[in-house]
């Protein structure tokens, strides 16, 4: 009985030996995983965040040419002339402007209506400048009717509408006369 | 009786013996778990050891990584807020993320001359340049100081092991119709982007 005794304290004694390795071992990957998971997102954050702001302020202000009507392009602003007239005629099958890239576009009639213009340009400007960084992105205009809105713009290389890590632009609202509030975003994921 | 006497003193020395040489075994047996352990022991050591030195050498060299970027950071900052770069008209306030291309194209003089000191202060081993993607293709570069040594063939050879590039889009304002030279049609806005390479 005694000798049986002994022998239950020693495999408890080493139970327990077993435990604190167990429970060691455990903290340490605790202690590795956390280092892992935070890999400097303040950082990561911040640079998104900025670079989104910029690329849309610069897209916003941007001066575009539109040959329509002969060799001489009109010079037209994305944030002015562009999405005012893209903003009144989105759901219209023609518009104001109905511009072409080059002068030789527009001699072959690829004339566009404004906001299929402005969505290839768009294009162009971030798949020359983001898309070559490797970053995923989805630039959207909003035409604001009520609780809801219409999307009249949306230009996206995937991945980015549904990533969890994504930065915003912020909202570039720009109100157009005789037509309603637009809304402008750029989402930038990694 | 004598020999009976021998006879058991021969049993009781053999078992004797016999309980020596058990506990001898034991003993033996001790010894060699007490070595095993502390062989383990030793290698979960050396393992451990092993890994907290290259865990050193990574965090260390993430570091040295993170403080390049940090500088690739801030200047990329002061480039865009350079008052030799930055949109300005008199004295109305300077205008966000636009670089002014007749700034640009005057730039070069004054880097030339001022490259190794008053702006070395400020960029240090760097390379800052201008891409512009809209209306047309085109760089410019306003700052290059890359950090090189001579080798023993007395070659300038590069001396640096990380090149952190930050990027920045920027408009680009010309009121001294450069785009409509490269491209023949007027606008006042482009679309280009900053690029702040630092090399450590």
């Amino acid at each position: 009985m005694k000798f049986k005794f002994k022998i239950s304290k020693k495999a408890q004694a080493e139970m327990i030996g077993l435990v604190i390795i167990v429970v060691l071992i455990s903290l340490g990957m605790l202690f590795m995983a956390q280092f892992a998971i935070n890999d400097k997102p303040e950082k990561k954050i911040f640079t998104r965040k900025g670079l989104a702001y910029s690329t849309m302020s610069s897209i916003m202000k941007t001066e575009v040419a539109c040959y329509q009507g002969g060799p001489d392009p009109e010079t037209l602003s994305i944030g002015k002339e562009l999405i005012d007239d893209c903003a009144k005629n989105w759901h219209g099958a023609t518009s104001e402007f109905s511009c072409a890239e080059s002068y030789a576009a527009y001699n072959a009639g690829e004339e566009k209506h404004s906001c299929e213009f402005m969505q290839d340009v768009v294009l162009l400007m971030l798949n020359e400048t983001l898309g070559v960084w490797n970053k995923d992105y989805q630039f959207r205009t909003v035409f604001v009717t009520g609780e809801t809105g219409d999307v009249v713009v949306e230009v996206d290389n995937g991945g980015c509408a549904t990533a969890k890590e994504r930065d915003s632009s912020g909202l570039f609202p720009i109100y157009v006369k005789d037509a309603g509030l637009v809304e402008n975003t750029l989402y930038l994921c990694d | 009786m004598k020999t009976c006497i021998i006879i058991i003193v021969l049993l009781y020395t053999k078992l004797k013996i016999k309980k020596m040489l058990l506990r001898k075994k034991k003993g033996q047996m001790q010894m060699m778990e007490t070595i095993g352990v502390l062989f383990i022991f030793f290698i979960l050591v050396v393992f451990g050891m092993i890994f907290y030195f290259k865990y050193q050498q990574i965090s260390f060299q993430e570091k040295q990584e993170e403080l390049v970027a940090t500088r690739a950071m801030d200047s990329t900052l002061i480039a865009l807020f350079l008052p030799e770069l930055q949109c300005s008209r008199s004295g109305a306030e300077a205008e966000d993320n636009c670089i002014d291309i007749s700034k640009l194209e005057g730039l070069n003089s004054v880097m030339s001359k001022y490259s190794n000191e008053y702006y070395f202060n400020i960029f240090s081993y760097s390379r800052i340049y201008v891409e512009m993607v809209y209306p047309t293709n085109y760089n410019w570069v306003v700052y290059d100081h890359e950090k090189t040594k001579i080798n023993d063939a007395g070659d300038e050879v590069p001396d640096w092991e990380f090149k952190e590039p930050t990027f920045f889009v920027v408009t680009l304002r010309d009121e001294m119709n450069f785009f409509g030279d490269l491209t023949g049609h007027d606008s006042t806005y482009g679309f280009g982007y900053l690029v702040v390479e630092v090399y450590s």
